[in-house]
């Protein structure tokens, strides 16, 4: 298995100045990792912990007040037998447009709310294409109507506006827009939020069908562990701008090393279980004013002194499972 | 805190800065002219048609006035038209607007269709008519109130959806649970998103009134034994300033008409940017981080 | 006693413009007793587009019925005069959805609690700071937050778990007797969900307060409620004890809708596949039983007629598939 992307202590953070105060929010804090061709990993955490800006990161939308800090990210290209992995900030702006273009798409949350309401959904289609430079008319169209089968859309849709359809329906159509030239790449930012639990199943069958159908990666951004638990690989926990542990699916649910994880993953509640659940107690720090050491601590019960005081490096316990956490010995990091 | 912010908001926004500047001078006039015991209908009390000089600073006119003395007398009575006009016409379209969005139904419907109207009609013809009828008989009171109600149809569309918007959100059956009747809700919970744009619509009603005030007057249809910077026009005109070279005559009401104008857009413009209610809740978050600190 | 009846209510929505127009049933012929003297958690779970959303509106008295009524001890809702509709609303009070919409942005949260606070207690005004700030530090304490917490503070400062227990604080103000929570924690992290659920599930065994818990999500549902009723496109398809419709749901609507539920149990490759989705709208106008179009079990019977609701084994089901004769199970297909 190859690594498609490659990410190095990446640090993005947003700069803002209001009123001569300057505030600093650190949404990616120093994260690492690899993600593999053909495998679909979940990010979980809450809202705030710095997932999406992560997302907006690895696309490259770098629009102020949002700057990199530090760090790499590197994505696998193998263009004419040539394979190569292109250090994708030190992009210009046109080439980082075009490289995503070839390589990712992207549903972003909500992307059910962005279709033009007063345009048929097979003039949207015709309006990306034409974005496309050099596109053949009917070979889109062919291209088109195949997606819509795929995924289940009754052709008529390309005749109705984004009103008439149901909220599931228009998450599919946004789905078919983002991959209709079949990326390599799908990353999807909380696709299943705001919809009811019939929509949901569905969008996770269908991710799942054409994760099958065409072997690429996906990427998906959930606060909700159960999504993740139906359709992923691999998982990374992320809190506070930082990835806390980083495992397969099993092994995070069987047995989760970090002490958020054992909080998140005993939350979740089952048909035919009454037995009491808890939340994870207290609420995440603000991203702008993190606390000294490990930014679990101040909700974390299995607290220790070391905690307040240093912050724990992500370490790999096995091949497969990594965790940040002192409970299982390793190194802090140096802070810069 | 909030006299703090808007004090470091002053400091840092340019638009409020240059402002301020402008209606400083603005304000000097008016104060001046306000207390100076000077009478502009006394003709012939000084040498015609004199350049700025260090008895007269901005000349006199043919009539025989000091230019400076008298655009201070004339400022404000422009001013206060444009004030009278822009406030009664916010008020009418406030309360019209406000009433109509909450009520919906046939009031609505009644209130919008008077609304239209008067939005439709031609507005500068029709000023001309009234002038040119009664022009004897308009002073700075009438020609305000005729502005007024020239002026409230289209704000009272906007305040209109606003609050057809507002209706909608989730907090308004919140307020409605807890108790909160209809004109609470109204004053209470809408209030505070309206107020910004009222502050600056106000300010824009008096641009355009303060402009068409300057139009009739200038066109002869007003009352011109009353100063106002249009009617000072109007007389340079008549006396064919422009072409006997008397520039200080016509000169200074026109940039003191712009410095105004422009002071008063200034204004708003930097206004609706700080009392955006996304930006204050932004503050709200920032001041509340510096208090953490 | 007290107690909440529901009959024959109907909402009708009108769509289209002046030159076609047809309707909409939104809710259609809902039936329900509710005995308000007995504390119970009572869940309304359906997709979007089932009407439960409206439902809980025509029970809040936010919209009015079409036709059928709601009575409040004998009284219908609709027809109440002012002060009765007042007192209607101190005994039923809701918890939205969205907890960051539910709060202006530029009002602090306390305004709410002290407005509610003062509006329904009679005795007491402006003047009687030291009883309001008693009555709502109470009301905060239960649902585990503190006067000082919230003291000043604006909506976006606090996290959607937190809002919402306020929220939920501000209703529990005015002493109701029945809480409307339409879709409390879908719009709350998965991480904080938990805790607003527990608190449901406090309010009734600790305070004996009344719920009606609006939701699509079957999981918490089944961890607090005693009832459930399953409502499809404006019907109420199957209701009964929670355990049993969720354990052994009979209507194939209740059955997809519990195969629709991810559970957080790692199993990637086992994978049935769900029927087509169809365009809402068209449902709604279906003649016949709702669920035709996507029924694995669908006969003639049901595209022609709507099935009428039939008390089969501990519950009731609408369905063409189950007959009640003699008071004995019949299942037929």
């Amino acid at each position: 298995m190859k690594e498609i992307i490659k990410v190095k202590n990446l640090k993005s953070y947003y700069v803002s100045n209001i009123l001569d105060k300057k505030m600093v929010v650190k949404a990616v804090n120093n994260i690492t990792f690899d993600i593999y061709t053909n495998e679909i990993v979940g990010i979980a955490g809450e809202s705030g912990c710095g997932k999406t800006t992560l997302l907006n990161t690895l696309l490259g939308i770098i629009d102020p007040p949002l700057q990199i800090f530090g760090g790499e990210i590197y994505y696998y290209q193998n263009e004419e037998g040539q394979e190569k992995y292109i250090n994708f900030l030190e992009l210009e702006e046109e080439e980082k447009l075009k490289l995503r273009w070839k390589l990712v798409s992207y549903v972003p949350q909500g992307s059910m709310n962005i279709l033009n309401p007063i345009r048929k959904i097979g003039k949207i289609f015709l309006d990306f294409a034409k974005s496309q430079k050099g596109l053949d008319k009917n070979k889109f169209e062919y291209l088109l109507n195949e997606r819509l089968e795929s995924l289940k859309l009754p052709l008529r849709v390309k005749e109705s506006y984004s009103h008439q359809l149901s909220g599931g329906m228009r998450q599919r159509v946004a789905i078919a827009l983002a991959t209709i030239f079949k990326p390599k790449i799908i990353i999807a930012d909380e696709p299943t939020t705001a919809l009811d639990v019939v929509m949901q199943r569905d969008i996770i069958d269908l991710l799942s069908e054409l994760h099958e159908e065409e072997k690429n990666t996906m990427l998906l951004v959930s606060h909700d562990l159960s999504i993740h638990a139906n359709i992923c690989d691999r998982i990374f926990i992320m809190y506070a701008g930082k990835i806390v542990e980083i495992g397969e699916t099993e092994d995070i649910f069987k047995n989760p090393l970090h002490p958020y994880t054992k909080f998140l993953i005993s939350s979740l509640p089952k048909i035919g279980d009454k037995k009491i659940k808890k939340s994870v107690p207290g609420k995440p720090p603000s991203l702008s004013n993190l606390p000294k050491g490990c930014p679990f601590h101040e909700r974390c019960p299995e607290k220790m002194d070391v905690c307040l005081e240093k912050e724990p490096k992500l370490e790999w316990k096995s091949n497969t499972h990594a965790v940040s956490c002192f409970l299982y010995g390793g190194d802090d990091i140096q802070n810069e | 805190m909030k006299i703090r912010s808007f004090a470091n908001f002053i400091k840092h926004d340019k638009n409020m800065m240059f402002s301020i500047i402008l209606l400083s001078i603005t304000l000097v006039m008016i104060l001046i002219g306000v207390f100076s015991k000077y009478d502009p209908s006394q003709y012939f009390l000084f040498p015609k048609s004199e350049p700025p000089s260090r008895s007269n600073i901005m000349g006199t006119t043919s009539l025989g006035q000091d230019t400076f003395l008298t655009l201070a007398k004339a400022l404000p009575n422009s001013l206060l038209i444009g004030s009278m006009a822009a406030v009664i016409s916010r008020i009418l379209a406030v309360f019209l607007g406000t009433f109509g969005g909450y009520k919906g139904g046939k009031t609505d419907g009644v209130i919008s269709v008077i609304a239209e109207s008067f939005i439709v009609i031609p507005r500068l013809p029709l000023l001309i008519l009234i002038a040119f009828t009664f022009k004897q008989q308009l002073n700075i009171l009438s020609m305000g109130f005729i502005l007024a109600i020239l002026d409230w149809g289209w704000p009272s569309k906007r305040y209109r959806s606003q609050i057809l918007s507002l209706k909608e959100r989730e907090f308004t059956q919140n307020a409605k649970f807890s108790g909160m009747g209809d004109v609470e809700i109204i004053l209470k919970e809408f209030m505070p998103f309206l107020i910004p744009y009222i502050i600056v619509d106000i300010i824009s009603g008096i641009i355009w009134a303060i402009g068409m005030e300057t139009t009739l007057s200038v066109l002869g249809l007003f009352d011109l034994e009353i100063p106002t910077v249009g009617t000072m026009i109007y007389w340079a005109n008549y006396h064919n300033a422009i072409y006997r070279g008397i520039w200080w005559w016509w000169g200074f009401p026109v940039i003191f008409l712009i410095i105004t104008i422009f002071g008063l857009y200034l204004l708003s413009a930097s206004l609706q940017n700080y009392l955006d209610p996304q930006t204050r809740i932004q503050r709200i978050k920032v001041s509340k981080e510096e208090v953490k600190e | 006693m007290n107690e909440l009846k529901l009959k024959g209510v109907t909402k009708l929505y009108k769509v289209g413009s002046y030159v076609s127009r047809s309707f909409i049933e939104a809710v259609k012929d809902i039936n329900l007793n509710f005995n308000l003297d007995k504390p119970f958690i009572f869940t309304l779970a359906g997709e979007s587009g089932s009407g439960k959303s409206t439902l809980a509106k025509l029970i809040l008295g936010i919209e009015d019925v079409t036709s059928g009524e709601i009575l409040f001890n004998k009284k219908n809702i609709n027809l109440m005069k002012k002060d009765e509709k007042k007192d209607y609303l101190k005994n039923v009070q809701p918890v939205f959805q969205n907890p960051f919409e539910s709060f202006n942005p530029l009002r602090t949260v306390m305004s709410y609690l002290y407005t509610s606070a003062i509006k329904y207690n009679k005795d007491l005004n402006e003047d009687n700071k030291e009883k309001i700030n008693s009555i709502i530090e109470e009301s905060l304490e239960r649902v585990g937050l503190s006067y000082k917490e919230v003291e000043g503070k604006y909506p976006n400062e606090f996290s959607g778990g937190q809002l919402q227990r306020i929220s939920v604080a501000r209703a529990l103000i005015p002493s109701p007797k029945l809480l409307i929570a339409d879709e409390p924690v879908s719009m709350v992290d998965a991480s904080l969900k938990m805790s607003i659920v527990n608190l449901f599930k406090n309010l009734k065994d600790k305070y004996g307060i009344n719920i009606i818990y609006i939701t699509h999500d079957l999981a918490t549902a089944y961890y607090i409620s005693d009832h459930i009723a399953i409502m499809l496109r404006g019907q109420i398809i199957e209701r009964g004890y929670v355990e049993n419709v969720l354990t052994n749901p009979l209507h194939p609507y209740s059955k997809l809708l519990k195969e629709s539920v991810l559970e957080p149990v790692p199993k990637k490759h086992k994978r049935k596949k769900i029927k087509k989705v169809s365009f809402e709208v068209e449902e709604f106008n279906l003649p016949g039983c709702k669920f035709s179009e996507r029924c694995p079990f669908v006969m003639d019977i049901c595209k022609k007629q709507s099935p009428e609701e039939i008390e089969v084994m501990d519950r009731y089901v609408k369905c063409f598939l189950y007959k009640k004769e003699n008071h004995v199970l019949e299942i037929t297909q």
